[in-house]
């Protein structure tokens, strides 16, 4: 994925959410998200196929009556 | 009359039962009270007068013929504007909502009017929960009540700064990136975000569903734990809390001696103003006194937990928000209008890598932190900003702003961690500063027990502001 985010981008995804979005704020939007798209993106984390949201009950729940 | 500004909420409920004040005698001194204070912070949305005093002398009838029940009963409260009573108006700190009555009743109301308490009104929040500061460009700003030029911190803006005026005694607020403990923080009350999943958030305004919490503000750690008592608990409306273990009063009272303590040895101590540094450094010395054994503890990359955070909260809000986006953008204040459309930034694959490594990235925490208890971290590096200088509005630089705000914030949210902020100092300008004590899932009445412990060691949260 790439680590910054351009107005086209964010153009393409609100098209497809058919939210109506100036130009000037698809600009605005991508210097606005950029940094933390980079920051987790530089994170390199490496999931298993099997990770999947619910992951984080089963590993919450193993703290119940600890 | 016994001052009820003194009081806390378990001291408040416990003179009622007494009959040392009426409910009616309390209800008629709040009231007067919030107007004093009302023009001043703008704490309140509604004041329910009148079906307050009514309330209260329903009440104080039931208490008089030894039919009372419930931990809170004959207390005026006030919450959130965002918890739901059905057929009552809930406009979530909108525009976009104004007017609108709601369908059915918040489970938590439901609990607390259940153990006895009423309403005496609704309080001020951030738009739709959606920003940290307590600016709101349609109800106009809360104030802090420490100095009315300064910001509460939001989302839940006049929760606490109607708690810490001693408007009500305690009052529900809500937290996805913060919205407890910034306010909590800034304005110098205890506020508890408990554990994801332990409380139901059934009918109250969502913003996130993956990181919403509920949770109390109050005026101690004792009071905290009296409302989770009531509002802790599976609800079969919010399947996030089946499978949660109830409430353990017993534990929320136990001794803390012996609690292996961890303090960051980076992020959370990085950059901090003086007055925070100190204050840090004050608590950790009470609770060196109070048994507590303190280490050093390496976080993984908090950063990352943070931005992981943002990705979910900002698409998820931005999803829960589109159908009204599509028609109704204009309804909006500019800065909440601007964060909703940044989720639209993300893709579907960033967003479920985010969501999909909570699970490892809260695996991943609790290897660092071994066999510590808490952790403990200031709520933010600084206090309280002045209104004027965060009223950033749909300016460009408004994200970064609210970005550095909610800094200490979001990994607890990402995480699903309870945490609860005590009053812990003031700066030298006298505005409060909070400490996080930070618990391990479903730890949440380990922290009330050591805010206990705290706060009989301390006084901070016994400090009231002067009406200016």
């Amino acid at each position: 994925m790439p680590d910054d985010i351009s107005a086209d981008r964010v153009t393409a995804i609100a098209t497809a959410a058919r939210v109506p979005l100036a130009p000037a704020d698809a600009e605005r939007i991508a210097r606005a998200v950029s940094p933390t798209v980079a920051r987790f993106a530089r994170a390199k984390i490496d999931l298993s196929l099997e990770t999947e949201p619910a992951t984080f009950v089963a590993v919450q729940r193993r703290e119940i009556g600890r | 009359m016994t001052d009820p500004a003194e009081l806390t909420l378990t001291e408040i409920a416990a003179a009622l039962r007494r009959r040392t004040f009426s409910s009616a005698e309390l209800t008629r001194w709040m009231l007067a009270r919030i107007g004093r204070w009302q023009p001043i912070i703008n704490a309140f949305v509604r004041i329910e007068e009148d079906e307050a005093l009514a309330a209260a002398k329903k009440a104080d009838r039931a208490l008089a013929r030894g039919k009372a029940k419930g931990a809170l009963y004959g207390v005026p409260l006030a919450h959130k504007d965002m918890y739901y009573i059905k057929g009552k108006v809930s406009e979530c700190g909108s525009k976009v909502r104004k007017g609108w009555i709601a369908p059915a009743t918040a489970t938590v109301l439901t609990r607390l009017a259940a153990a006895g308490s009423f309403p005496i009104g609704a309080l001020h929040m951030s738009e739709f929960a959606y920003s940290p500061t307590g600016h709101n460009s349609y109800l106009g700003p809360a104030c802090n009540a420490w100095d009315a030029k300064c910001i509460t911190g939001g989302s839940s803006s006049g929760s606490a700064t109607a708690v810490a005026a001693r408007l009500v005694p305690a009052a529900l607020g809500s937290d996805t990136g913060g919205s407890i403990r910034l306010p909590a923080h800034f304005c110098g009350v205890t506020g508890f975000k408990p554990t994801y999943g332990r409380v139901s958030r059934a009918n109250a305004l969502p913003l996130s569903f993956t990181l919403d919490t509920v949770g109390p503000l109050a005026l101690s750690a004792e009071d905290a734990g009296l409302i989770m008592g009531i509002i802790a608990g599976p609800d079969p409306l919010d399947p996030t809390t089946l499978g949660a273990p109830a409430w353990n009063a017993r534990a929320a009272r136990a001794s803390s001696k012996g609690l292996r303590i961890g303090v960051p040895a980076r992020f959370y101590v990085d950059d901090l103003e003086s007055d925070i540094a100190s204050a840090l450094d004050a608590t950790i010395v009470v609770l060196r006194k109070l048994g507590a054994k303190i280490s050093k503890v390496e976080l993984p990359d908090q950063a990352v937990v943070s931005a992981a955070a943002l990705i979910v909260l900002a698409v998820e809000a931005t999803s829960a928000h589109a159908p009204w986006l599509r028609i109704r953008g204009a309804d909006y204040g500019p800065q909440v209008r601007n964060r909703l459309q940044n989720g639209l930034a993300y893709s579907a694959v960033e967003y479920l890598e985010a969501l999909r490594w909570r699970g490892p990235a809260l695996a991943a925490h609790l290897d660092a932190i071994g066999d510590v208890d808490v952790i403990i971290a200031p709520a933010s590096r600084s206090v309280a900003p002045t209104i004027a200088a965060t009223d950033l509005g749909g300016m460009p630089e408004a994200e970064a702003a609210i970005q550095a705000i909610t800094r200490f914030m979001r990994p607890v949210n990402f995480l699903g961690l309870p945490t609860l902020v005590v009053p812990a100092g003031k700066s030298k300008s006298g505005l409060p500063i909070g400490m996080q004590l930070i618990g391990r899932p479903f730890g949440d009445e380990t922290l009330i027990a050591l805010g206990r412990a705290f706060q009989a060691a301390t006084d901070h949260h016994r400090r009231i502001p002067a009406l200016p």
